[in-house]
């Protein structure tokens, strides 16, 4: 009687130790694959009318600093940027600025104060107003989550990659 | 009768201090005009500059502006607009602030009485351009606070507040092009006295534009 419940309560730990293996080796995946979730990938979108199809990242760079002001036909660049809290915002500021919300206040402030800007970039608050804006102001540039792209809309290709690419700099 | 020769030197020493003065007020009066003439021109070219700067601040700004009035004409349209938080996610409310226009060029040559040095055709049109600027903001500033209002709507009174954001987008949009025009007439006004005076050569600008085409295709 004793070996034969000793046996069932070392078969039970058995089941439970094969139980937590399972949930330990499935939580990376699951981890990863929430993670790929909250960072979605960032689609750069311009002004229908751009001639410009491909950037590098180098290059837009530049023009979220707003160290290049014209685009290379000489058409004024406009940095339409999403308010606060909006997470493309966030991956924005860390990717291509590495900046938090701060820094990038008095990069701006200190820009315009030496004369080095006209004005800091204008401010969306919504992806559908970045969409919308973008397809009416020439030469104007903004971000939106890659699922917010709606089929008007031109999405930049950077270093030769789209938001679906594998490699592609902004996700 | 001969004249002592006491006298003849009188009148020699008189003659050299007489002539020392005036070359010494000449003198004065020379450096005097100089000064001026260097105050007139500094501030002409503080003038120039500071409108160069608040004409790129409205070039940064009019796009952006008429490009809120044309999708603001495409969601009244659409009717799409019912709520107020359709309207501050689709037009928002900060990017339709005016532009801060800089007005200190004119603030300190007033303090320092820099304008009396300037000819009457230069201060007649700076006095008409810092005229039409204060307007400009005060009329955007009461516009603004008006759109404000009317952005704290009620649900099924969207159309009001969507046209007093169209009409203040359109009078914004106008005022800025109008202020535009000003800012080039008086670039023009000043560029002509500084070549005149020999600051600037006829072709040079006081100042490059604000992130002028040098950056462009980098």
């Amino acid at each position: 009687m004793r070996s034969a419940n000793g046996w069932s309560g070392f078969a039970g730990r058995i089941v439970l130790l094969v139980i937590v293996c399972a949930i330990v080796a499935c939580l990376p995946v699951h981890v990863a694959h929430a993670q790929g979730n909250g960072r979605q990938a960032i689609a750069i979108v311009v002004n229908p009318k751009s001639a410009v199809t491909d950037i590098s990242f180098a290059e837009l760079r530049r023009i979220f600093l707003g160290e290049q002001q014209f685009w290379p036909d000489r058409s004024k660049i406009t940095l339409l940027v999403r308010a606060p809290v909006a997470p493309e915002r966030e991956v924005v500021l860390n990717e291509i600025y590495g900046m938090d919300e701060d820094q990038f206040r008095q990069y701006w402030i200190g820009k315009m104060f030496r004369a080095e800007v006209a004005g800091g970039p204008k401010i969306v608050y919504s992806s559908d107003m970045a969409i919308n804006l973008v397809g009416v102001i020439p030469g104007s540039i903004t971000f939106v989550l890659a699922s917010a792209v709606t089929p008007n809309a031109r999405v930049l290709r950077i270093d030769g990659k789209l938001p679906a690419d594998p490699g592609y700099p902004l996700k | 009768m001969r004249k002592p020769a006491w006298l003849a030197e009188v009148i020699v020493q008189s003659i050299a201090v007489t002539v020392s003065i005036l070359l010494a007020l000449w003198v004065d009066q020379w450096k005097q005009r100089r000064a001026s003439e260097s105050l007139a021109t500094e501030s002409m070219i503080s003038f120039a500059k500071e409108i160069r700067r608040n004409e790129a601040r409205l070039d940064d700004i009019l796009p952006f502006h008429e490009g809120l009035r044309s999708m603001l004409d495409h969601e009244d349209s659409l009717h799409t607009i019912r709520t107020q938080t359709q309207f501050q996610s689709a037009i928002g409310v900060d990017g339709l602030r005016p532009p801060s226009l800089l007005q200190t060029a004119w603030q300190t040559a007033v303090a320092t009485g820099a304008l009396t040095h300037l000819d009457y055709e230069t201060v007649s049109a700076l006095s008409l351009t810092y005229t039409l600027q204060d307007r400009f903001r005060e009329d955007s500033r009461a516009g603004f606070q008006a759109m404000m209002q009317a952005s704290d709507f009620k649900p099924g009174e969207a159309e009001m507040a969507l046209h007093t954001a169209d009409n203040y987008l359109r009078e914004t949009v106008t005022s800025e092009n109008d202020l535009r025009a000003t800012y080039e007439q008086a670039e023009a006004i000043l560029k002509k006295r500084l070549v005149a005076v020999g600051a600037i050569a006829t072709g040079d600008s006081v100042e490059p534009a604000i992130g002028s085409h040098a950056g462009a295709g980098q």
